[in-house]
């Protein structure tokens, strides 16, 4: 490959990279407290193109007697760039959470949990949920209405069974990451439709729903998952950041 | 796709004076790529597997790239600023010694393995020791502040895990460092760095420039590679392997460290995915903390670039061996077999 192509190419992966810290897609694929650093390194990159084509300029040529005589894979490059700026890929959602569950709740040693806040339907975090449903000593979740945000996914796609042992209805679930999308992990709660119709819900529509969650749910038989009694459901837009971390 | 593209494109032109060139070859792709990336993006995205693909692939490669200028950034300041007689003084003359003053040197470079590889095929080329280098290769994504209070995070209550962890891996260096000193052979390493091959003497910035530029060349489109082949064997990996392991040690420490080959998480990440496999004991998870950052797919691409293929060839199975073992047994004694 030619040494203009090579600087180019570099300034376009390096612009890339600052267009999705820039305009935020680049929380679908990593933490968003990466941002600085993927940030800087896309104008160290661009910096890196600029300066090398600059100093071919000034040197009256790249140097190269026109051959293609380098044989390194540099090509390769051009699929992350043609993934990041063409393809965009979306982050991970429905087709994911049948992969790899969070089941780390179960190890830890059962602890005291800070008692809920103080107003009718607290809004708490969908793994807090599973959290204190398995791991609460003091019950805080019990006769508690609370809200809970998430996206809906069958219970037969990749899901625990209830505790009635069937695989029926819909759960609501959140993708959790740590560091990239490579280390993904679902966490889901079991919706029980109680008063409201769940039915015709299609899978990855993003709902807030209001309801009571039983820890007795939680055993090891339904692999940890509690299930929610549903007073009210409301269907949202997907936030800008779908995962939860 | 792209390279029947490139064939049909060079046939079409048979008679053409000049030939073409990557210039018109990328240009080419480039248009191709504004008039029919939409229609691309719509096929991949239709699929669950290749969208989930394609996400995970692109999460590994930003992921890095941070680290992967980090890397390219210190080798560039290596070669331009740091010259071998300084090196050499500070290295000591001792193979043996040297590669434990590399190895404990591995806790100053914070980050993960994708930026070790590029500075520690510098400091070779620094004249640097070989085994030297390779225990610095091993233990910097291993035993940096970063990973060591990651791990510390995710496994509360376990303060033995992190001194487990940190002796295990800085073991797996030092003892890689020493075979090398006793068997290693300057010949397995094939690959020239890429600035070498027009070597022009100029300012140290125009030193720095260049050293980084090819570092950073040579060094993502490896990474590419192993992202590629990582984010394929996400998809293909099945999910029992995660559920049914409880209970049998010896196997679970096999497949464990299988998977942190297949998985090639981030080794600031390892430890909090570890923590998420509460079915398994404690020791297979230590052997997955050790093993990951010391051999992966990812890592072995990039030492591909870096090395050649023969050094990998026989580098990484018996890196494979040796942190299986090193982490069984600190392991053993710190954690014990649970």
């Amino acid at each position: 490959m030619k040494r203009e192509v090579q600087n180019l190419l570099l300034l376009f992966l390096g612009g890339a990279t600052v267009k999705i810290s820039l305009d935020g897609t680049f929380v679908r694929y990593v933490k968003p407290s990466l941002h600085p650093y993927l940030l800087a390194a896309g104008v160290v990159i661009v910096a890196l193109a600029i300066a090398s084509i600059v100093a071919d300029i000034r040197r009256g040529g790249p140097g190269d007697d026109g051959h293609d005589h380098d044989s390194r894979p540099y090509w390769l490059l051009l699929v992350p760039l043609a993934v990041i700026v063409f393809i965009a890929p979306p982050a991970l959602g429905v087709s994911a959470v049948g992969d790899r569950s969070v089941t780390s709740a179960a190890d830890r040693q059962r602890t005291a949990f800070a008692p809920l806040p103080d107003e009718d339907t607290p809004e708490v975090p969908l793994l807090e949920v599973v959290q204190r449903a398995v791991r609460d000593t003091e019950g805080s979740l019990d006769g508690r209405e609370i809200r809970v945000t998430g996206f809906a996914v069958a219970t037969a796609n990749g899901g625990s069974p209830r505790a009635d042992g069937t695989r029926e209805g819909i759960d609501l679930a959140r993708i959790l990451i740590i560091c990239c999308a490579a280390d993904a992990r679902s966490v889901r709660i079991h919706l029980d439709a109680g008063r409201v119709a769940l039915d015709g819900i299609a899978e990855g529509t993003w709902l807030r729903v209001s309801g009571t969650v039983d820890a007795a749910t939680a055993t090891e038989q339904t692999a940890f998952t509690p299930t929610m009694t549903v007073s009210s459901v409301e269907r949202i837009e997907a936030p800008e950041n779908t995962y939860a971390y | 796709m792209m390279a029947a593209m490139l064939d049909a494109n060079t046939d079409s032109r048979p008679r053409a004076r000049r030939p073409i060139s990557s210039m018109h070859v990328f240009a080419t792709l480039l248009v191709l790529g504004i008039v029919f990336g939409a229609d691309a993006s719509r096929w991949v995205l239709s699929s669950p597997a290749l969208r989930t693909g394609t996400t995970v692939f692109t999460g590994i490669f930003v992921q890095a790239t941070p680290f992967l200028v980090l890397g390219v950034l210190v080798s560039g300041g290596i070669a331009a600023f740091v010259s071998p007689r300084v090196l050499q003084k500070v290295v000591p003359k001792n193979a043996t010694a040297a590669v434990g003053v590399s190895g404990l040197a591995g806790m100053a470079l914070p980050g993960c393995e994708c930026g070790a590889v590029p500075v520690s095929r510098r400091l070779m080329d620094q004249g640097v020791p070989t085994s030297a280098a390779l225990a610095f290769l091993l233990s910097a994504p291993a035993i940096n502040p970063v990973v060591l209070v990651s791990t510390a995070v995710a496994f509360p209550g376990e303060p033995a895990m992190v001194l487990a962890r940190f002796l295990g891996s800085l073991a797996t260096a030092l003892v890689m460092g020493w075979l090398w000193t006793r068997f290693g052979k300057a010949e397995w390493i094939t690959a020239r760095l890429a600035d070498r091959e027009h070597r022009h003497e100029g300012t140290p910035w125009e030193t720095f420039r260049e050293s980084a530029r090819a570092d950073l060349l040579q060094a993502g489109a490896f990474l590419v590679f192993g992202a590629a082949a990582a984010a394929l064997l996400h998809l293909v990996v099945p999910d029992w392997v995660f559920a049914h392991l409880a209970g049998q040690l010896l196997l679970s420490i096999v497949v464990m460290a299988v998977l942190a080959v297949i998985l090639a998480l981030c080794s600031e990440a390892d430890a909090f995915v570890a923590a998420s496999m509460s079915m398994l004991p404690l020791l297979p998870r230590l052997v997955f903390l050790v093993v990951g950052p010391a051999v992966d797919v990812k890592l072995m691409a990039m030492q591909a670039g870096s090395f050649g293929r023969g050094f990998v060839a026989r580098f990484a199975p018996l890196t494979f061996v040796v942190a299986i073992v090193c982490a069984s047994v600190s392991g053993y004694v710190l954690v014990g077999a649970r």
